[in-house]
């Protein structure tokens, strides 16, 4: 997100579409914010049942235990809350992760070095806010779900 | 686009942008500095001076891309600098700006790239659409690349495909941003073409940044030299033939200053 929107900010993409009277925020940030928050949960399930699949095939190769237990067992230690205290966290996390995204994609100058900076900035604050708040958010969940 | 849209207006004395005590600071430097001039509708005001001193920013104010510290750059006697960037809009609406690399949106197809205004503005069908994308491609010279995408064009063709953009909403004031920078002597000749006949055929009002004298003498019917913050010199062609100012005769001249003129400058 941010090297796109920032290379389009150094190649006066963005000023070209302030300058046709088109907000771009609304064209560039809009959909891609909506994208995020539609996206990364369904990321999140993806990468939930490739985890239970990859435990089950460590499980029954590795600890031989038969697929029967190792299903039994993970719908046993499942419960709904912590699906959904996921999932939820994930729509806060991708939230963060397309503002910075786009913000120091939009606030990029400099050019091409300056994309790659505005891409590092994005790296490591998404990743900071994503640790910081992940702590909140469980805390929050868990007394709500 | 039809010719008969638009009547051409006269080249009058009409006032259509009147920039009054203009300030844009960049920390300590000042680029521009108590920055005053009229844009008069339907002429052709090219501005001339060298790098870095401020005739894209110059152009930028027209339209409210860049913010001012001081000054006002009224148009129709609204003034830009008070508003904004949602105020702004209406008036951008009537007026386009070419940007130097022509700043296509390279995700999307040259057809895209010059609907882009008129999707964003017009509801029109599918099928008008596509019939004004190829008259103002074919007002370019260019009939027929509408399913390429930017990363194949030429320069010289990107930058009449941003002018078919720039013109497809019939504007009343286009802004060229150094439009024939990088390009070989007969491409510039043809887009001077192109902003000529534009000029003629439409009767917009254009303001052209450039460094390059053959342009700004075909195209400019006035001529101003912006130079340590303000304009140096703004008239018509034979005044500024006529003039003695040693920073414009040297620029006329393509000549090298001599330092005493280079220290006045600064």
């Amino acid at each position: 997100m941010t090297a796109e929107l920032g290379t389009m900010k150094v190649t006066e993409q963005v000023d070209a579409m302030r300058s046709m009277a088109a907000d771009p925020v609304k064209k560039l940030v809009v959909p891609k914010l909506a994208a995020s928050l539609f996206m990364l949960p369904v990321l999140t399930i993806l990468g939930d049942f490739l985890g239970i699949l990859g435990g089950l095939f460590i499980a029954t190769n590795q600890l031989n235990l038969s697929y029967g237990l190792y299903v039994n067992d993970v719908l046993q230690a499942l419960t709904l809350g912590d699906v959904l205290n996921g999932l939820g966290k994930s729509v806060f996390f991708a939230g963060f992760i397309a503002v910075i995204g786009c913000y120091n994609g939009l606030t990029a100058t400099g050019g091409a070095e300056g994309v790659g900076r505005a891409t590092t900035r994005t790296v490591v604050w998404a990743s900071i806010i994503v640790l910081v708040s992940d702590f909140f958010l469980t805390k929050l969940f868990h007394v709500l779900v | 686009m039809s010719s008969s849209e638009r009547q051409p207006h006269p080249n009058g004395a009409e006032t259509l942008f009147a920039v009054r005590g203009l300030c844009r600071r960049f920390g300590d430097r000042a680029v521009l500095d108590d920055l005053s001039f009229d844009v008069m509708r339907g002429e052709c005001l090219v501005i001339l001076g060298r790098s870095g001193s401020g005739k894209s920013l110059t152009l930028r104010q027209l339209n409210g891309l860049d913010e001012a510290d001081a000054g006002a750059v009224l148009f129709e006697g609204t003034d830009l600098v008070q508003l904004t960037e949602r105020q702004l809009y209406p008036l951008r609406r009537r007026m386009a700006m070419q940007f130097q690399s022509g700043a296509l949106f390279d995700s999307i197809n040259v057809l895209e790239n010059v609907a882009f205004p008129l999707r964003e503005h017009h509801r029109l069908s599918e099928e008008e659409i596509r019939e004004r994308v190829a008259g103002a491609l074919a007002w370019v010279g260019l009939s027929g690349i509408e399913d390429r995408m930017p990363a194949a064009l030429s320069g010289g063709m990107k930058k009449r495909v941003a002018l078919a953009r720039s013109l497809v909403l019939n504007p009343e004031v286009v802004l060229y941003d150094e439009p024939t920078a990088g390009l070989d002597p007969v491409t510039s000749a043809t887009i001077s073409s192109l902003i000529r006949n534009t000029q003629r055929e439409f009767g917009t009002t254009s303001v052209v940044v450039t460094h390059d004298l053959r342009l700004a003498r075909e195209v400019g019917d006035r001529v101003a030299l912006l130079d340590g913050g303000r304009f140096r010199f703004i008239g018509a062609w034979e005044q500024a033939e006529r003039s003695t100012d040693p920073a414009l005769r040297a620029f006329l001249e393509v000549r090298q200053p001599s330092a005493k003129e280079d220290i006045d400058a600064a």
